[in-house]
């Protein structure tokens, strides 16, 4: 995840309209109009927010027909963060097994 | 969500030249790549540009397969390999080791980008660690 992406994902969800949008997703996926509606604000307004968070990674957009769906994307931001533990760790171990294996060889005088 | 990379740092009491050797060795590299908890580690290497690379771990989760190919060797200074793993669904991903002298030491620098750009691994700056776990926290807990 670049610096770039971080900036829009703590950007998108500084907003209390669009966390509420993201709450409602937690429940399956919205059309735009559906999320659209209990915002107090035309369909352009919050198509808008749509936006930011779909550029932000937060959200995914299918086009079904003539609706746009919209889904969390949230599974994918949990898989990336699972990746990133995973290897961290692995490599930080292997790591510091290959330097407990260089001092034995060393120890034994190996070249 | 793209560009995940891990970045390591190490600073190893041995010479670049050791450390690099010490990564084409798969007999040593069956010892230092078992994992704690892993009751075998089976490893094969071919130690040249094309060569395959298999590390199967065996530990309390089961079994692992880890393979790859060996895409750049300058000895002592880079290592690359892709690197697919059982474990992630097989995707391809990309390992970079950079080793610098320090004085009788050398600095392991290891790159392991998910999602690598289609032309040749590019340098990252540190701290992508730091800036997931920082947002993992954000996400956990709401603004601070």
């Amino acid at each position: 995840m670049g610096i770039h992406n971080l900036d829009l994902v703590f950007e998108a969800l500084a907003d209390g309209t669009r966390r509420s949008m993201l709450d409602r997703l937690k429940g399956g996926p919205l059309t735009v109009s559906e999320l659209a509606r209990p915002c107090a604000m035309s369909l352009n307004g919050a198509s808008k927010h749509i936006k930011k968070l779909e550029k932000a990674g937060l959200i995914r957009r299918d086009i079904q027909g003539r609706e746009h769906v919209c889904s969390l994307a949230a599974e994918a931001l949990a898989d990336a963060m699972a990746w990133l533990e995973h290897y961290s760790a692995f490599w930080s171990d292997r790591i510091d097994a290959l330097d407990r294996h260089l001092a034995r060889r060393r120890k034994r005088g190996a070249r | 969500m793209s560009d995940q990379t891990v970045i390591m740092r190490k600073l190893l009491s041995a010479t670049c030249e050791e450390v690099f050797d010490a990564w084409l060795d798969a007999d040593g590299m069956r010892q230092w790549m078992r994992p704690g908890a892993a009751t075998r580690c089976e490893a094969m290497l071919e130690p040249r540009v094309g060569g395959h690379l298999r590390i199967v771990m065996t530990g309390p989760d089961g079994e692992t397969i880890n393979t790859g190919t060996i895409l750049a060797l300058e000895r002592p200074s880079r290592l690359q390999f892709s690197w697919v793993s059982t474990r992630w669904s097989n995707q391809e991903t990309l390992v970079t080791v950079e080793l610098r002298a320090h004085g009788a030491q050398c600095e392991l620098v290891l790159t392991h980008e998910r999602f690598p750009a289609r032309h040749s691994a590019g340098q990252l700056t540190t701290g992508w660690t730091k800036i997931a776990e920082d947002l993992g926290h954000y996400l956990r807990f709401g603004r601070a």
